[in-house]
């Protein structure tokens, strides 16, 4: 019960987050577990299904996660606040949805700051090429690599350092790791040609 | 330097200047490169939606199996609290004498068959971490944990001082304090073996309060999914439950 569970305090949630490594997974963790309550929130007051409001939920806290790692969340508002906020914009987002049958559009995850470093000539091919890319089929086949392989692409893919990476996976060096990590996305990009 | 290193080093910045220059005008004339900037981008888009994915069904999984509390009004707890206070009464018994048998059961043999004897240092000195050692080892754990919690007093994050903490307290029913340094043990994320979870987990099944089960099944989960130390013992507990 909620009464009775010392939950952590948000800065020392954020701070954890920051940290990185384990200490960053045990943080998003308690992160999620101290305003699980929401979900119930978002039950009673937009009448939502409480699964629909259970999949906002973590779509909030990875949302916020994500925030809080990109300096994006700068601490203006309370984090209580904050993540309230996304939740609700979630949920609302979530109630158009299915009033409108339409899904949703915006897209979690944004390439712009890496496209914005090319130079302007080789932008928009890489762009075009992009958009011909079949992510999905991408996302399967990255089930398809090894144990080792997938965990270390897709803590890539969660923003881990190679340093992070070889300390989870148990490499000797973050060198080590970067250079499996090179081979297994080589690996996937034989699969994928 | 391959292709794929190179471009990575490119959108981390670490290509000298020169180089970068280069690897720019490279992309206008030469069309591999062009394609592998673009699977490198994708790839990584893919990794960072499919990783989403799966902490998102992590995340779900925490909520499995708890229960979801309402925000409820300081006036409203207020009405409750007479509530809460007799269902905690009557709980209270129910509570403390509900046991799993078989997952306390193996908590004792593990502690029992790995914990009974600490390992000595070689140098023969006789520090305070040696001297609560040879308490421990024969079997004064009182004596044990006040010098390993002095010790971790001196030096809070010294894994070695809060795991040798943790066990005395563990091994005297001192189940709170057991938690609270093999939690803090868990925290410190520079150790190739840290223990932390998994003795949490272990100390949580001793102490058997409420929601005390939920929690180490929910911390062994974690050691097994995260392969960290106790692993092969977390299965075999979270097979008794």
């Amino acid at each position: 019960m909620r009464f009775f569970v010392r939950q952590p305090a948000d800065s020392d949630l954020i701070a954890g987050l920051r940290t990185g490594g384990n200490q960053r997974r045990q943080s998003e963790d308690r992160l999620y577990r101290k305003y699980v309550y929401l979900i119930a929130e978002g039950v009673r007051k937009h009448r939502l299904e409480e699964d629909d409001c259970a999949s906002a939920y973590s779509d909030t806290i990875l949302t916020v996660i994500e925030h809080i790692l990109n300096q994006r969340f700068e601490g203006h508002s309370a984090l209580s606040t904050y993540i309230y906020q996304i939740f609700n914009n979630k949920c609302i987002d979530l109630i158009r949805k299915k009033t409108s049958q339409r899904s949703q559009v915006h897209n979690a995850v944004s390439l712009d700051d890496s496209l914005l470093q090319l130079p302007d000539s080789a932008r928009s091919i890489v762009q075009q090429l992009i958009a011909q890319s079949d992510v999905d089929r991408l996302r399967r086949l990255i089930n398809q690599l090894g144990d080792k392989c997938r965990e270390m692409i897709l803590a890539w893919g969660e923003g881990y350092s190679d340093d992070e990476i070889a300390r989870q996976l148990n490499y000797n060096t973050a060198s080590v790791a970067k250079t499996s990590r090179l081979r297994c996305l080589e690996r996937l990009r034989e699969l994928y040609k | 330097m391959n292709n794929l290193e190179r471009i990575e080093d490119y959108f981390s910045g670490r290509l000298p200047a020169e180089e970068r220059a280069r690897f720019e005008l490279s992309l206008q004339t030469d069309p591999d490169l062009t394609e592998a900037v673009a699977f490198y981008l994708a790839a990584q888009q893919a990794a960072q939606r499919e990783a989403q994915s799966r902490r998102k069904a992590e995340l779900d999984q925490l909520r499995t199996g708890k229960p979801v509390v309402r925000q409820i009004s300081a006036g409203a707890v207020i009405a409750l609290a007479a509530s809460i206070v007799l269902v905690l009464g009557l709980g209270a018994y129910w509570l403390f004498q509900r046991q799993s048998p078989s997952a306390v059961m193996l908590a004792n043999q593990y502690i029992q068959e790995n914990y009974a004897q600490l390992s000595t240092t070689m140098d023969g000195r006789a520090d305070s971490l040696q001297i609560g050692i040879s308490f421990y080892n024969a079997g004064e754990f009182s004596k044990a944990e006040a010098i390993f919690t002095a010790l971790v007093q001196r030096q809070p994050t010294n894994d070695r001082f809060l795991q040798y903490a943790g066990l005395a307290e563990l091994q005297t029913g001192q189940y709170d304090q057991a938690i609270d340094h093999f939690h803090r043990l868990s925290e410190l994320n520079d150790l190739f073996f840290n223990p932390g979870l998994f003795l949490e987990a272990i100390t949580r099944l001793k102490r058997n309060q409420h929601n005390d089960q939920n929690t180490a099944q929910t911390l062994l989960k974690t050691v097994v999914e995260r392969n960290l130390e106790g692993k092969a013992q977390a299965q075999a507990l979270l097979e008794a439950f």
